[in-house]
């Protein structure tokens, strides 16, 4: 008795019959999205693709970046958007890392996002839209660099955070429950400035960080223009995690390309098993 | 009023009794439940007042026991699916009595299991926006929509199966209380039991068993796509949908075992939840635990024969680092003891424990009393302590203390192999803690894992976060027992017409009048 | 006459004050070159320089840039003849909208000067800065609302069976034909 006793060409043309009928509008809307996708605006002449180089020959590791990106960002406590890492075993084989978001071209964050609240603006820049943020942290798990952070608590505010509009470009004030990054500082490059930290890097006359627009294959490091394609390949440029496939806009110059600085004036990074020695 | 009439049934009297009377005790759980409940609500409050910044979690390991607890009752939820929908479509039989209680262990882990996602969120006042900016292309969206699709069709599927004891009820409970009785009488829509009644009902139950199965199994296997699709170490698999997929039946046979073997002990349902349903689940659950073990050696010697780093990096803290206990924890109780324990009835030399002098009561009370003795000293003097003044190191307390447990469990196999329903049941409650620390070792390790030059994370979770899972786990039994109370634990429609063989549509009639 | 000195006087001060920007010679800096090349072919420029008065500078150096958004790059130099006038070839492989400038940094008798050329390198593609497809596409969207249109349809059907058993059951109400289901 309970085994089936459906009436299964009932069922089947009932099903098939209203599957049409239910599925016909949604086809149709789903058809015009897409003639409006395909539509979609194409690179425009002027179409910019920022681009930041790190010269780890030329990194010390003074953390200055770091301290300005905080400093420009009001960057909430325990929080670094750029991170100078220290990799090797020993004094010798010491090496600063500068990790930034990587602003990858297929980005793990934005493919995973929910609501797209984090996205990349139309020049190349992942940000994330704060008003938008449901605050899931999936993209915290997706993304494969670990560079971004959450506002756990309330971020504390300063008196001057206060004063300013908030946009996805200039993410302040923080908000809690949301998810923060380097937003490669869409703000300042707008109007024709260099990022915090790349002013900094200049500043300490170390003109480690290069950005420009690829496009133009033109960075400047805040001292030199040069053409980015020759600098990476005079630097033996790699990109962190190339194998990923994420293909970041953040590109590396290697370190042992020059003499390296003696190895007196490093501490011992005490650093024992780094599996993921760039 | 008292039928006049003689009952009929009176073998489903252990049935209706929970539905007809409440006693202390089940006040008594109601109220400790709500108690824990309501520290997990506090809890809750203070994450809301303060943000998630109250609980272990930081920028490295971002998800922590909620997303362990969400996978875990998503899991649980597969139990009616497998039970009820599975051997509902094979035609199996002795399924009847226990397709019920499968099926609300499906609505219940679903409506605790999905609300753990929106506590873990930063957010949760913006739930709404995953449909209005909802993106298809992320694997949360797959889980909105799978899991309420999955939701809808079990309470469907739950409630069609309740419409002829709904009315069995409306027409034999006359003297509940007058909501209980508007309830059955709204729940039952009119059930007389006429030919075309029962046929409307087969062709939906039929529909709704058959369909409800590839929704299950998608449900799980998107549940495991948010880790699958992700480039983290250990989580980056093509077998993770399957993985999944198979621990989910696992743990839901397991609940659906414990859920029995707590209402036959407690409501006395000897009768219909039979020593053959405890033996029939049993070897489901051995099945699955097979499974699980094969898609466990063949998940880890895959990345630890690769050997890339991140892959060795990770195996290696789950085999001999940082996680190594739990995870060793979660092979034994999970997966090995609970082979042992339903192979027991097969395993003559379990009768030769018998004969081994040290696993008499006598030794093994002086081995705990001794091992509890210093171990208490351990807790209370420290370490440093024990080292210097007893001479004993603190590690070889714990060996002894593995070593005693090991005793102990076979001292107690002998007396198992006699109570092999109590043997099933315990099995089901070591895979439960089994699978749940499962979850944990799969959500937590790998975001524990350096991606950057840096060391391991540590997380440790907070009493917010414990208090909110004993909270979800009071929940989803507070709604469980509150079932009871309500709807028949047995579909006793079900379980007669295995009795009466198939009537033809005019007898059927005849019966429904008398 | 007497305003006039003090003009005069003015004017010394003044050109005092401000040195040789005052005693420089303005110069005119004119640029001609192709609007459209192919990717790699010669880019040919002519670049003029005269005084304001449109008499060639021989012997200046004029240097050649790339003009972008964060700054100029120096490519090449060349030295005006007897016309004033310079060459520069250049190759590009790279950028598919080259903005050069040619400058002349003057010097203690001639003022600086520049002129803008943008030249189209066709054949050179501009690489989109969003690259990520942010949907999926449309065969992959309607095979998925198909499935879980049969899902729920699947569902409607099941549930239109609960309409089938309240149809027949008719309406029920208050006790009077209670007990019929035991």
């Amino acid at each position: 008795m309970s085994r089936l006793r459906l009436s299964r060409r009932t069922f089947v043309k009932t099903l098939i019959a209203t599957g049409a009928a239910a599925t016909l509008p949604s086809v149709a809307k789903l058809a015009e999205t897409w003639a409006a996708e395909s539509h979609s605006p194409h690179a425009r002449k002027t179409q910019r693709r920022w681009v930041m180089v790190i010269d780890l020959a030329a990194c010390d590791g003074c953390k200055k970046c770091t301290a300005a990106c905080q400093k420009e960002h009001f960057v909430p406590f325990g929080q670094e958007w750029i991170r100078v890492f220290e990799t090797g075993n020993n004094p010798y084989d010491k090496q600063n890392f500068p990790l930034p978001c990587q602003h990858c071209e297929i980005a793990p964050c934005v493919k995973v996002c929910p609501v797209a609240a984090t996205y990349h603006n139309d020049e190349g820049i992942v940000l994330v839209d704060h008003n938008k943020c449901i605050g899931c942290r999936f993209c915290m798990a997706a993304c494969p660099y670990g560079v971004r952070f959450f506002n756990w608590t309330e971020p504390k505010h300063s008196p001057q955070e206060q004063f300013v509009q908030y946009s996805p470009e200039f993410p302040v004030p923080h908000r809690k429950g949301t998810v923060e990054k380097c937003m490669l500082c869409a703000h300042r490059v707008k109007i024709g400035r260099l990022p915090a930290c790349v002013e900094a890097c200049a500043a300490a006359e170390m003109w480690a960080i290069w950005f420009g627009d690829a496009n133009e294959n033109l960075v400047t490091n805040g001292r030199d223009v040069a053409k980015l394609t020759d600098l990476l390949a005079e630097g033996r440029a790699f990109r962190y995690k190339e194998e990923l496939g994420t293909h970041p806009r953040v590109y590396y110059l290697l370190p042992d390309r020059r003499d390296r600085r003696p190895a007196d004036s490093r501490k011992p990074a005490g650093k024992s098993d780094d599996p993921y020695r760039p | 009023m008292t039928p006049t009439v003689p009952d009929p049934h009176p073998e489903e009297r252990p049935v209706l009794r929970p539905l007809q009377r409440t006693g202390w005790g089940f006040r008594l759980l109601v109220a400790a439940l709500l108690a824990v409940i309501a520290a997990g609500a506090y809890a809750y409050v203070t994450q809301l007042r303060l943000g998630l910044g109250v609980t272990g979690l930081n920028n490295r390991v971002t998800w922590g026991i909620y997303i362990t607890n969400f996978v875990f009752f998503i899991g649980v939820s597969h139990a009616g699916t497998l039970i009820s929908a599975i051997l509902r479509v094979t035609g199996a039989e002795w399924r009847r009595p226990i397709t019920r209680m499968a099926e609300a262990i499906t609505v219940f882990a679903l409506m605790v299991g999905a609300p753990m996602v929106l506590i873990d969120m930063g957010r949760p006042e913006r739930i709404l926006s995953v449909f209005r900016y909802g993106r298809l292309q992320s694997p949360i969206l797959w889980d909105v929509i799978s899991i309420t699709t999955y939701l809808t069709g079990s309470l469907l599927y739950l409630y069609l199966p309740l419409i002829p004891d709904m009315a069995l009820l409306r027409d034999r409970l006359t003297e509940v209380p007058r909501w209980k009785r508007a309830l059955y009488r709204a729940l039952a829509a009119g059930w007389r039991g006429t030919p075309r009644q029962h046929a409307a009902l087969e062709r939906g139950i039929s529909a709704m068993a058959i369909v409800i199965i590839p929704v299950a199994i998608s449900v799980h296997t998107v549940v495991s796509w948010i880790f699958g699709m992700t480039l983290r170490a250990g989580w980056h698999s093509t077998i993770f949908g399957p993985y999944f997929v198979i621990g989910a039946i696992f743990s839901g046979i397991a609940a659906i075992i414990t859920a029995m073997g707590a209402f036959r002990w407690v409501y006395g349902l000897g009768g219909f939840l039979t020593d053959r349903h405890f033996r029939n689940l049993g070897y489901l659950l051995l099945t699955f635990n097979l499974l699980y073990m094969y898609f466990t050696i063949s998940e880890y010697l895959t990345i630890a024969y690769g050997a890339e780093v991140k892959d060795t990096t990770l195996v290696h803290a789950l085999f001999y680092g940082a996680f190594s206990h739990v995870f060793w924890v979660m092979l034994i109780i999970g997966l090995v003891l609970p082979a042992v324990l339903t192979l027991i009835p097969h395993l003559a030399p379990i009768d030769l424990l018998r004969r081994v002098p040290a696993l008499r009561p006598i030794p093994l009370g002086v081995g705990a009393a001794i091992l509890g003795g210093v171990g208490a000293t351990l807790h209370v003097r420290g370490v440093a302590y024990v080292n210097t003044t007893l001479g004993v190191h603190h590690d070889v307390v714990l060996v002894a203390a593995g070593v005693l447990g090991a005793a102990a469990f076979l001292a107690l196999l002998p007396v198992l192999k006699q109570r092999p329903v109590a043997s099933i049941v315990l099995a089901s409650l070591l895979v439960n803690a089994g699978m749940w620390l499962k979850r944990y070792i799969i959500v937590v390790p790998s975001m524990a894992l350096p991606i950057t030059p840096t060391e391991w994370a540590t997380y440790q979770p907070t009493w917010v976060e414990w208090s909110i899972t004993a909270g979800a786990f009071a929940t989803f039994i507070l709604l469980y027992a509150l079932f009871a109370k309500i709807f028949p634990l047995i579909s006793l429609w079900e379980v007669r017409e295995a009795k009466v063989p198939e009537p033809a549509p005019g007898a059927r009639a005849q019966e429904v009048v008398a | 006459m007497k305003a006039a000195v003090v003009l005069l006087v003015l004017a010394g001060i003044l050109g005092m004050i401000t040195g040789r920007a005052v005693a420089a010679v303005s110069t005119r800096l004119s640029v001609t070159g192709p609007s459209t090349v192919g990717m790699g072919e010669e880019i040919s420029v002519e670049a003029r320089l005269t005084t304001a008065d449109d008499r060639p500078i021989a012997g200046a150096v004029l240097t050649l840039f790339q003009v972008g958004a964060v700054g100029q790059r120096a490519m090449s130099t060349a030295t005006t003849d007897a016309y004033g006038i310079a060459w520069f070839l250049h190759s590009e492989f790279t950028v598919a909208y080259l903005s050069l400038r040619v400058a002349y940094a003057g010097d203690a008798a001639r003022a600086p000067a520049n002129a803008d050329l943008s030249v189209e390198i066709t054949g050179i593609e501009v690489a989109p800065a969003v690259v990520m497809p942010h949907t999926p596409s449309l065969p992959v969207k309607t095979v998925l609302f198909l499935l879980l249109g049969i899902v729920w349809l699947t569902y409607a059907f099941a549930a239109s069976s609960i309409l089938g058993i309240v149809r027949e059951g008719g309406p029920r109400r208050g006790g009077g034909t209670a007990r019929v289901v035991r």
